[in-house]
């Protein structure tokens, strides 16, 4: 028997990171000892930047009339669904299911069946993953602070449009602006800036990375990018990286959040490790400032790393 | 292949996945992942592989979905061995 935790489940959660694992919890009690697990030992740093992780998503919650609940079926529809069949694959071939774009938009980009809960869940779990939350908080905590203020900042596939908002509230820049290839990811997130009252702050626009445009109108450009949780889903990570170069100012540094063994539809390129991800982004001729990685819930890195677990592999990297 | 032979290997595989002592694995029939601390969802689908290499069987998605007691996993691998 799984008692329904109260809200005060772990010391300095606050009460929409409370509202977030109740949530789940009635909808899926047996996930409570991975929430636990994935709980033990937040810093108060870390539990800060959860929570607001969690106010933004009950804030999109009450603006869309989607209910947290409802939010929470679509995190569990993403963990049993979504991702486990993925893992056993992997744990059974070694490698990802689909190596090419267009089988990942016919079965997931294209497929607003799967989109739908897909985007839903992955924000819940910005909030519950140790190794999501831990990228973010070293995105909010770590990298922000060091950043100039005044600065031109770029994120380039914003999401849900969590990153944004932590640009938001602890960066200080001149100006914002996200590009994205998605009319839809554009749309949703012009929506999610658009409740949080902050649509005149960031430039939202179809653009291609790849493009020519991208390139002739920004070479170098920007003082800080974000580069979040896209690598993966690219058939040609290089490329992608070698035109972040290009477009970051000579001072310029650019924030990289990449899984390592973290198998979905969606993702093409397989890293093994933080040291695989360091080298792609070297190879594109940028120099690495700093690197942290997160292991999943319960693992240490030691043991992700020989048992290939997920990893979030964080970097900042500027022009060589 | 009788159930006692199936369990003891099982309960090698779980040390090694779990990352534990085989000393510090107690399993009989009736444990669950609520018995340990290590068994979790993600544990759970690498005990699953490395139980299908070790017997040379494959579980379906279903089948590992209902799967709750490391007895029903050792009723699994004796059902998928040749006669």
């Amino acid at each position: 028997m799984i008692e329904t935790p109260d809200p005060g489940f772990v010391q300095g959660a606050g009460p929409a990171t409370s509202a977030v694992w109740n949530s789940v919890v009635s909808v899926w009690p047996e996930h409570e000892k991975f929430l636990r697990a994935s709980f033990a030992g937040r810093s108060p740093d870390l539990l800060d930047t959860t929570e607001v992780i969690a106010d933004l998503l009950a804030r999109v919650s009450r603006a869309s009339g989607k209910s947290l609940e409802s939010f929470a079926a679509d995190y569990r529809h993403l963990c049993e669904k979504i991702v486990y069949p993925e893992e056993l694959h992997f744990a059974r071939e070694g490698r990802y299911r689909l190596t090419t774009f267009a089988e990942a938009d016919r079965e997931v980009y294209s497929n607003p069946a799967v989109m739908g809960p897909y985007m839903n869940g992955l924000f819940v779990s910005d909030a519950l993953w140790f190794n999501h939350a831990s990228a973010m908080n070293d995105f909010a905590k770590v990298y922000l602070p060091r950043a100039a203020p005044g600065g031109r900042h770029l994120e380039i596939g914003p999401g849900h449009g969590m990153l944004l908002h932590l640009a938001l509230r602890f960066g200080s820049f001149a100006s914002l602006a996200a590009w994205d290839v998605s009319e839809t990811s554009v749309r949703h997130v012009r929506s999610v800036l658009a409740t949080l009252g902050q649509s005149d702050r960031v430039d939202v626009r179809l653009m291609d990375l790849a493009s020519d445009r991208a390139l002739t109108e920004n070479r170098g450009r920007f003082d800080t990018i974000v580069f979040s949780e896209v690598l993966e889903h690219l058939e040609r990570p290089d490329l992608a990286l070698e035109r972040i170069r290009d477009l970051l100012a000579p001072d310029g540094t650019v924030w990289i959040n990449v899984p390592a063994n973290g198998p979905a539809p969606d993702h093409l390129y397989l890293l093994r490790s933080p040291a695989e991800a360091e080298e792609a982004v070297r190879s594109a001729g940028l120099e690495i400032v700093r690197a942290a990685a997160f292991p999943v819930a319960g693992a240490t890195l030691d043991r992700a790393l020989r048992k290939q677990l997920p990893i979030s592999c964080v970097l900042t990297a500027k022009r060589a | 292949m009788s159930r006692e032979v199936i369990l003891g290997d099982i309960r090698e595989i779980m040390a090694d996945v779990f990352d534990m002592d085989v000393d510090d694995v107690v399993v009989t029939p009736d444990t669950t992942a609520d018995d340990i601390e290590e068994w979790d969802s993600l544990s759970h689908i690498r005990l699953i592989v490395a139980v299908e290499r070790r017997f040379k069987v494959k579980f379906t998605n279903a089948e590992i979905e209902r799967l709750r007691r490391v007895g029903d996993l050792v009723a699994l691998v004796e059902a998928k061995q040749p006669a």
